[in-house]
């Protein structure tokens, strides 16, 4: 029992550091991506301006749903099942996969509902929308990470990290790694983590919002960020698998804030959406038929290589 | 998608740059030449006294009628400025009154960093008009 | 509260005048006023300081009370330009501004048609108290 409680503490205390560090990149980054300063007020280039905004949102009150709640229970769920290292994992279970896609899409659904908080008047019909091009960049993903498991032969987070000692899955499968890349830069970018959501309604509001409910959504589309980078490491990149001498928890943290900059760069090169039917576009013509192609290619493989010994 | 390639290293780029601004309370910027400030009564440098001696033909051409001049007769018939007020409220800084004023008397500073708490400290008195005589740039 | 209130604060600009494009000129990477954690933002209820600017008509002043109205305290208002300081050449009758001007209280005047981007910054940084130097 106390060795669970430690590990929830440890587990907590990780991700409340990393969204303090990457709020603070996140902010300090797109000031210099504009040739702009950014924040510096309270000394020390602006170390304190994530708590600053955090007290500044608590500090005026507006009424909150019932569904901030289930956004953050659900957030922080989501960490029970998928590792961050090799010890810090609560419960394991042989289809932590499967697991973690589910409390990820009902994640994503929550958030939808959560949508009606402003007093905008098509809210549910214009975020249903986004909502549902969010979830159609899944299907890409999916079919990627079916390939990924038909090579592994598990549906265990741990196991298909313990079977990447050898190379990563990179190597293995580059177009799958492209095409998962892609489909969680774009998520990324209809959350929204720099400058305005786009899945809030409304053409302005969607970085606006005050009290504990608009906190609670910053940090579950945090965690939702940070749940599709930690499983892009642990499908593709080798997770906390180390090189060397490099211990493979200093490994995690580089590739992590890695690829969070590159998703900040992209986001910033790519600017502002303004026809939704391009990311459809992109979707069902793009990243579809390549991870389809992808899987077909490893599925005929496999089936070349175990059930008929032809390679 | 090579446009994207392309905005991909600029922005990369641009961490690296120095950023433009320009830090506020430090440095300083420096507005072009002829920009419009608040209006300086000008000083003759040898007696020290006003320049202008109150005829009104600012007054006459201002189109917000922002200024009000009041003139008082001396002995041996001289005329001398008594009161000269200047209302930043309605003040646009065209510059008008600086091109038909035939003494030359008043030009525009460069002192454009106005803001009062109170709407009645925008009157600005003679007294205050005459002050920014020293300072030919108004800089940050 | 008042430490909260200074490094984070939260501009509505409303008006149809020329000012506005003086004041979005600040958030510029010239200019850059998101260094003292000044935010611009769309919605009243988020709001601390509302900028009025320009030139009203009756239904105009209307909305910019209910905009005020909608606010939360602690709240304040900023008068940019002689629109609204005074009657000007759009403004010819200032009785519907000093309508406006018995209702609420103007905390900060900026004149000036339209005042530069540094007095604008020079106003926030006088409101909030910040040292010049």
């Amino acid at each position: 029992m106390l060795i669970i409680l430690k590990k929830v503490f440890f587990i907590l205390a990780i991700l409340l550091v990393n969204v303090y560090i990457c709020e603070y990149i996140n902010n300090k980054l797109t000031a210099r991506m504009d040739l702009r300063r950014g924040y510096k007020i309270s000394g020390a280039k602006g170390i304190g301006f994530p708590l600053v905004r955090f007290f500044k949102y608590i500090s005026r009150s507006e009424k909150t749903n019932i569904w901030t709640f289930f956004i953050f229970l659900f957030s922080l769920l989501i960490w029970g099942v998928v590792p961050i290292t090799a010890n810090l994992i609560l419960i394991e279970m042989d289809y932590s996969l499967l697991v973690a896609l589910t409390f990820y899409i009902i994640l994503i659904i929550l958030l939808f509902f959560n949508s009606g908080r402003t007093s905008y008047s098509d809210a549910y019909s214009e975020s249903g929308k986004k909502v549902l091009i969010l979830l159609s960049f899944l299907i890409p993903a999916l079919f990627s990470i079916a390939s990924i498991v038909l090579i592994n032969k598990t549906l265990s987070l741990k196991e298909i990290v313990n079977s990447q000692h050898q190379y990563w899955n990179i190597i293995l499968q580059p177009l799958g790694f492209m095409t998962f890349f892609i489909s969680i830069f774009l998520q990324f970018k209809l959350l929204g983590i720099r400058g305005k959501s786009y899945l809030s309604p409304g053409a302005n509001i969607g970085k606006e919002g005050t009290g504990l409910g608009k906190i609670i959504e910053k940090f579950s589309i945090y965690m939702i960020v940070f749940f599709l980078i930690i499983i892009l490491n642990i499908l593709y990149l080798g997770g906390w698998q180390g090189i060397y001498i490099i211990r493979g928890e200093i490994m995690l943290a580089v590739k992590f804030y890695i690829i969070f900059v590159i998703l900040l760069l992209m986001d910033k090169s790519l600017g502002r959406i303004d026809s939704y039917s391009m990311l459809i576009r992109i979707n069902w013509k793009f990243l579809i038929p390549v991870s389809l192609v992808n899987f077909i290619v490893t599925f005929g493989f496999l089936i070349a290589r175990d059930v008929y010994n032809l390679i | 998608m090579l446009r994207l390639i392309k905005n991909f290293f600029i922005v990369f780029g641009n961490i690296f740059r120095k950023p433009h601004t320009i830090i506020y309370p430090r440095e300083r910027i420096i507005i072009p030449d002829g920009s419009r400030g608040v209006l300086h009564l000008k000083v003759d440098p040898d007696s020290l006294e006003i320049i202008c001696k109150g005829c009104g033909l600012c007054k006459i051409i201002c189109s917000q009628g922002c200024i009000t001049v009041q003139k008082r007769a001396e002995d041996k018939g001289r005329e001398v400025l008594d009161e000269f007020c200047l209302d930043l409220s309605k003040c646009i800084f065209c510059g008008n009154c600086v091109e038909f004023c035939k003494m030359n008397a008043i030009d525009m500073s460069y002192k454009y960093q106005l803001a009062e708490f109170d709407k009645k400290n925008l009157k600005l008195e003679k007294t205050e008009l005459v002050k920014p005589s020293g300072t030919i740039r108004d800089f940050w | 509260m008042s430490f909260l209130i200074k490094s984070n604060f939260n501009i509505l600009v409303t008006g149809f005048g020329c000012c506005k494009q003086e004041i979005f000129a600040t958030q510029c990477s010239l200019y850059d006023i998101q260094r003292f954690g000044v935010n611009f933002v769309s919605v009243p209820e988020d709001a601390d300081i509302l900028v009025v600017q320009g030139f009203y008509n009756k239904k105009g002043i209307i909305r910019i009370l209910n905009i005020y109205d909608r606010m939360k305290n602690p709240k304040g208002i900023i008068a940019v330009g002689s629109c609204v300081l005074n009657e000007n050449l759009f403004n010819p009758g200032s009785e519907l501004v000093s309508q406006f001007r018995n209702r609420v209280i103007i905390n900060m005047h900026i004149p000036g048609c339209p005042p530069r981007p540094e007095a604008f910054i020079y106003a926030i940084l006088k409101f909030l108290g910040i040292s010049m130097q």
